[in-house]
């Protein structure tokens, strides 16, 4: 027995609704799958981003903007760490070590963030090109900067994310008298950062009039720090020596002047937020899956009114009645599991032109690929539009001969 | 033209008290009717007479309210629905006023199309009788679709598709009545010469496919009225 000839005339004979049909079920699943593989894609993409940020030590406020500052470079005014507690995580012995982070200023819209050479070797895994930064005139480079080796920049005031949002920030732009000559870059490491002019941290102290870390007079980049001449800060990430360590030094810089966090709790709880969303999006994503199969399955009903004689026809001839059933099942399987591998392509297509657009936007590194959930999306779709099929099927399999011939 | 014969020739039929009614309403009536195995019969009469739902009835489409209907030694009447497809599948060729081909498919995939309802491809042999059919038959076999065949060449087709498996019941309902004289000619022709020697009962109201007919058998309100031996061209000589 092999209806598929049936089948196959039965599409060819309303192309239009056939495509139509399969385009809604597409649709359908697309959104299914869009929305899973997108959220999946933001998930990965943020926590590979926040992945070498071992633990975050900030003045008291909200984790999340600390998250923002830090990791992905979108500065806000922040309150400033206490220097007295800055100071006091630059010099812990426990700690491998700590990284001064400061923002302020920006070359040519590129974030210009002060921080020491072992947290750039730490992000980047040793550079691209070039070498690190060895005075507070030398910068490194993040990957995707166009600015090339031996060139000359001159920083203005103020960041750059504070002249999207910030008219106040944005106000008080203006030139320094100072300028970066570039040393390195960085490998990539999809995140922000490598759309960032990375300094020594003595640089941008210097460059607001601030001490700059160590003794008066003294010209040096990163640690030791002097205790005595260590400004506030936006936040320092902190590498400890041990396992241990990090959790007592998350405990012991929780004090009312300073808060300690790992990013990895801040991502969790917007994973969180995300993965809610992402349920009543996937809940209303399934519906609407149903709602269109059904809509789908009326519409195969009422075109099945149309070959009611040509099936009559059939039996007359001799043909089972399962090869009617058959006939229609698979026209109408054909059409639900066309629909669902569009579906699964447009939803991939959808979810990599997202992230390809929220990844040039923010920086980070987002890749939409397919995993389980999508397939067992894809094919539950697959498997309920299937069993969807044998209404109609059984249905027209139970019709009348002689009254369709008449 | 190839004279296509049927292996184990025609069927007889032995038709006994056989009644349908719709709704209360008898419209057949028939205490009995014989046709020798290779006859060639017409059934002729009024719209409205009997004449389909008594070859519905003959092809075990449609089960009578009561009666027998045995075709050579199988009572349809005693026929489950699956095993009544499964006889008609072997030993009943249809043809219908409109044709009723599968437009999207080729004229050798419509002629070929009952080998696919019990086999999953078209076994060698009968794709070479579907092409000695259709060639025999004038119709061309390069053709893309039967939509593009003349209406003539589409109910050549037709009888290809319903000589196939060679039958040995042929049952036409009015298989000239929307072709012109000329076509009706040569869909008669076809048909009496391409089926000869299996049972051909042809509901019709052409004379020129009655003129072939050796037995004329009339309907009216769903009962024969007369049932007459002729000499018709189709007549076994």
């Amino acid at each position: 027995m092999n209806p598929t000839s049936i089948a196959w005339a039965m599409i060819c004979r309303h192309p239009a609704t056939t495509a139509i049909f399969v385009v809604v079920i597409a649709i359908a699943v697309a959104l299914g799958i869009g929305i899973s593989a997108q959220e999946r894609s933001l998930r990965e993409g943020s926590a590979m981003a926040a992945d070498r940020f071992d633990l975050l030590v900030a003045a008291p406020g909200n984790p999340t903007e600390i998250v923002f500052n830090t990791v992905f470079l979108r500065p806000s005014a922040v309150k400033l760490l206490d220097p007295a507690i800055v100071a006091q995580a630059l010099t812990d012995k426990r700690v491998e070590y700590a990284a001064p982070i400061g923002f302020g200023d920006n070359v040519s819209g590129l974030q210009v963030v002060g921080t020491i050479p072992q947290f750039v070797n730490r992000l980047s895994d040793g550079l691209s090109e070039g070498r690190m930064f060895a005075n507070s005139l030398e910068a490194v480079v993040g990957a995707s900067v166009p600015f090339h080796m031996g060139q000359n920049v001159v920083p203005l005031h103020g960041s750059s994310a504070f002249e999207d949002g910030d008219e106040a920030a944005g106000a008080e732009e203006g030139h320094h008298h100072y300028e970066l000559t570039i040393v390195g870059r960085m490998k990539p490491i999809g995140n922000p950062w490598d759309r960032a002019v990375i300094v020594p941290i003595e640089t941008l102290w210097e460059a607001h009039g601030l001490p700059n870390g160590h003794p008066e007079g003294t010209v040096q980049v990163g640690p030791p720090f002097d205790p005595s001449r260590i400004p506030g800060l936006p936040a320092i990430v902190i590498k400890a020596r041990t396992f241990a360590d990090m959790y007592g030094l998350r405990d012991a810089y929780k004090t009312p002047q300073s808060m300690a966090f790992f990013p990895a709790e801040v991502l969790l709880q917007l994973y969180d937020l995300m993965g809610n969303i992402r349920q009543v999006m996937s809940i209303m994503a399934s519906v609407t899956q149903v709602l269109a199969f059904l809509a789908i399955f009326a519409g195969v009903f009422a075109l099945m009114k149309l070959f009611e004689t040509q099936f009559a026809v059939l039996r007359a001839l001799g043909a089972s009645r399962l090869y009617v059933f058959l006939s229609v099942w698979l026209f109408a399987s054909a059409i639900v599991l066309t629909g669902v591998v569009l579906g699964v392509g447009v939803g991939y297509g959808v979810a990599s032109f997202a992230s390809g657009l929220i990844a040039r936007m923010s920086g980070v590194k987002l890749t939409a690929s397919l995993g389980m959930d999508e397939f067992v999306l894809a094919a539950s779709g697959a498997v309920i539009g299937v069993l969807l099929a044998t209404v109609p099927a059984l249905l027209l399999y139970r019709r009348s001969v002689a009254a369709f011939l008449r | 033209m190839t004279q296509e014969r049927n292996g184990g020739g025609g069927a007889s039929l032995q038709l006994r008290d056989i009644a349908v009614a719709f709704s209360g309403k008898t419209i057949l009536d028939v205490p009995r009717l014989d046709v020798g195995e290779g006859s060639l019969v017409a059934l002729t009469g009024p719209s409205g007479s009997g004449k389909t739902t008594l070859l519905h009835v003959l092809a075990g489409i449609l089960k009578a309210n009561q009666g027998s209907v045995v075709w050579g030694d199988t009572d349809l009447a005693g026929l489950r629905q699956s095993a009544s497809d499964a006889w008609r599948y072997s030993n009943v060729g249809l043809v219908f006023q409109e044709f009723h081909l599968i437009d999207q498919l080729s004229p050798i995939h419509n002629v070929t199309l009952p080998a696919t309802f019990s086999n999953f491809t078209v076994p060698d042999s009968l794709h070479r009788r579907a092409v000695q059919l259709l060639s025999d038959f004038g119709v061309p076999i390069g053709a893309r679709s039967v939509k593009t065949l003349s209406r003539g060449e589409r109910q050549r087709t037709a009888i290809a598709r319903a000589l196939l498996l060679r039958p040995s019941i042929l049952l036409a309902d009015e298989p000239t009545a929307s072709l012109d004289e000329e076509s009706a000619r040569q869909i008669t022709q076809t048909l009496t010469e391409a089926a000869a020697g299996q049972t051909i009962l042809i509901v019709t109201h052409d004379p020129i496919v009655i003129e072939c007919c050796p037995r004329v058998i009339r309907l009216e309100r769903g009962k024969i009225v007369s049932d007459t031996a002729t000499l018709g061209a189709g007549a076994p000589s």
